[in-house]
C-alpha cells in the first residue's frame, strides 16, 4: 500500500504543535467539508484531510505514525514499515469519522482500538458496525400508488485486513406503497458485510473474540421520476389541462388521463385560464390517505388560423365588448 | 425477499452510525430533530429523514469542529436551502407546462 504523508496532506511542519495542526484541519476542512464545497474532488481531499488529522492531533497515534515515517520504507510493491515494527493495535481513542472513509494506508494501521458501542457490560462481547452504504432508487409515480419489487445493483467497500476490496451486491427490495419523494428506507444488514464468514448479521470479527462485527445497513433515498403529464405537490398531482377558446367559452367534457386510467371531466362554461379543477382521490397514496389531482386549465390558441377562422376571430371582436386591460385606464 | 424498515430507535441509531447517546441528545435539545414518538429517552423512535439529519449534524458538529448553536444553524440552512431548491425545480417544471 501507499505511504500517507500526514504532514503535506495538512501542510505543517513535521515539528508542529498541536494547535497549529488543529489550525491547519480547521482551514482545510471548511474549505474542502463536501457539504461546504461542491467541486469535484472536494470531498476525496475533505476525507484525506481528516484522516490525516485523525492521526496528527492524537499523540500515541502521532509517535507511532513519525516512526513509521522515519524507519519504513517504499519499494515498487508499495510501503513498508519498519523491521520488527508492530503497531500497538489500539489506541483507545474513538475514531470521530468512519474508518471505511479513510484509505488502506489509516486502516491497517490506525484503525484499531475503537471504542465499542456503548457497551460498559464487559461479559457482554464488543460491537462494532460495518460501513452503512445510501443509494438512490428512482421510481414511477404509478409504483409509488401501488408499491413496487425493486432489484438493486451495488457495490460496497470491504476492507478485509490489508486491503479495500469492491464487492457487488445484489437484492430484491420491496418499496411500500405510498412512498413519497425524498423518503429514506432502511434495509437491515445490506450495507457493507462485517468481517468474516459471510451470510450473518452477527459474526465474530475474527482477530478478537470479545468483539463482534455487525453488517452495515443500506439506505434508500427514493426519488421519484419526473412524469411527463404530472406533477408532485405533496401527495396531490397537478396537472395542466390545455384548452381551445372555444371549449372554456363553451364548456365541454374532456376525457383526462389519471395514474389509473382515464375519467371524464367536466369543464364549466367561461372557465378562465388558470381555474383549477379538483377531482378528488386521483392521487398519491400516502400511508394513512390518499390526494387528489388537481388540473389546472390552459387555455391555448390555433398555431395558425386559415381565412375563413381569421374572419370568424374578426366577428367575434366586432361584437364583443370584452377588454382584460380595464384596469390600465386609471 | 429483505427485511426494511422507516424508523429506528435510538439505540439502533447509536450503533447504526457510531455514535453516542449524548449527541444525539444534543441535537435533540436544539431542536434540530424531534422524535416521532418516545416520551422517555428508551423510548424515542425516528424517522429515517430525522435519522439522516442527525448523522448529518453530528459529522458536521464533529467535522467542522463547530459549537451546537452553530450546528443547529447550518442544518437549519441546509435543509432550507434543499427544500427551496426542490420547490424551485418543481415551479420551473409547472411554468414551463403552463407557458
Amino acid at each position: 500500500m501507499e505511504f500517507k504523508d500526514y504532514y503535506q496532506t495538512l501542510g505543517v511542519d513535521e515539528k508542529a504543535e498541536l494547535k497549529e495542526i488543529k489550525k491547519a484541519y480547521r482551514r482545510l476542512a471548511l474549505k474542502f467539508h463536501p457539504d461546504m464545497n461542491a467541486e469535484a474532488g472536494a470531498e476525496e481531499r475533505f476525507k484525506q484531510v481528516a484522516e490525516a488529522y485523525e492521526v496528527l492531533k492524537d499523540d500515541a497515534k502521532r509517535a507511532e505514525y513519525d516512526e513509521m515515517k522515519r524507519y519504513g520504507s517504499s519499494s515498487k510493491q508499495g510501503f513498508e514499515t519498519p523491521p520488527g515494527w508492530q503497531s500497538s493495535g489500539g489506541f483507545g481513542a474513538k475514531s470521530s469519522d468512519s474508518s471505511g472513509d479513510f484509505s488502506d494506508f489509516f486502516n491497517s494501521f490506525f484503525a484499531g482500538g475503537k471504542e465499542s458501542y456503548r457497551n460498559t457490560d464487559k461479559q457482554e462481547p464488543d460491537l462494532f458496525k460495518s460501513q452503512d452504504f445510501e443509494m438512490e432508487v428512482p421510481i414511477f409515480l404509478e409504483e409509488s400508488l401501488s408499491g413496487v419489487t425493486k432489484s438493486l445493483e451495488y457495490v460496497v467497500p470491504v476492507f478485509d485486513g490489508r486491503q479495500t476490496q469492491q464487492v457487488k451486491k445484489s437484492l430484491k427490495v420491496k418499496i411500500p406503497q405510498g412512498i413519497v419523494d425524498g423518503e429514506r428506507i432502511r434495509v437491515k444488514g445490506q450495507g457493507a458485510p462485517g468481517q468474516g464468514a459471510p451470510g450473518q448479521s452477527l459474526r465474530s470479527s475474527g482477530a478478537n473474540d470479545s468483539q463482534k462485527t455487525l453488517d452495515g445497513d443500506l439506505f434508500l433515498h427514493i426519488r421519484l421520476v419526473p412524469h411527463p403529464l404530472f406533477d408532485v405537490q405533496g401527495i396531490n398531482l397537478l396537472l395542466t389541462v390545455p384548452l381551445t377558446p372555444w371549449e372554456a367559452v363553451l364548456g365541454t367534457k374532456l376525457e383526462v388521463p389519471t395514474l389509473d386510467g382515464k375519467i371524464n371531466l367536466n369543464i364549466p362554461p367561461n372557465s378562465r385560464s388558470g381555474k383549477k379543477l379538483r377531482i378528488k382521490g386521483k392521487g398519491l397514496k400516502s400511508k394513512t390517505t390518499q390526494g387528489d389531482l388537481l388540473a389546472t386549465l390552459k387555455i391555448d390558441i390555433p398555431p395558425s388560423t386559415t381565412s375563413e377562422t381569421k374572419r370568424l376571430w374578426e366577428q367575434l371582436a366586432e361584437v364583443e365588448q370584452y377588454t382584460p386591460r380595464a384596469d390600465w385606464s386609471n | 425477499m429483505t427485511n426494511i424498515t422507516l424508523h429506528m430507535d435510538l439505540d439502533e441509531l447509536c450503533l447504526s452510525a457510531d455514535i453516542s447517546q449524548e449527541a444525539i441528545i444534543e441535537v435533540v435539545e436544539y431542536g434540530i430533530v424531534t422524535p416521532l414518538e418516545g416520551d422517555t429517552l428508551s423510548e424515542w423512535v425516528f424517522d429515517l429523514e430525522s435519522a439522516h439529519w442527525i448523522k448529518k449534524a453530528i459529522k458536521l458538529n464533529q467535522q467542522l469542529q463547530i459549537d451546537w448553536v452553530a450546528t443547529a444553524m447550518v442544518i437549519e440552512l441546509m435543509r432550507n436551502k434543499q427544500q427551496l431548491e426542490k420547490e424551485n425545480n418543481q415551479l420551473k417544471i409547472r411554468l414551463n407546462r403552463l407557458l
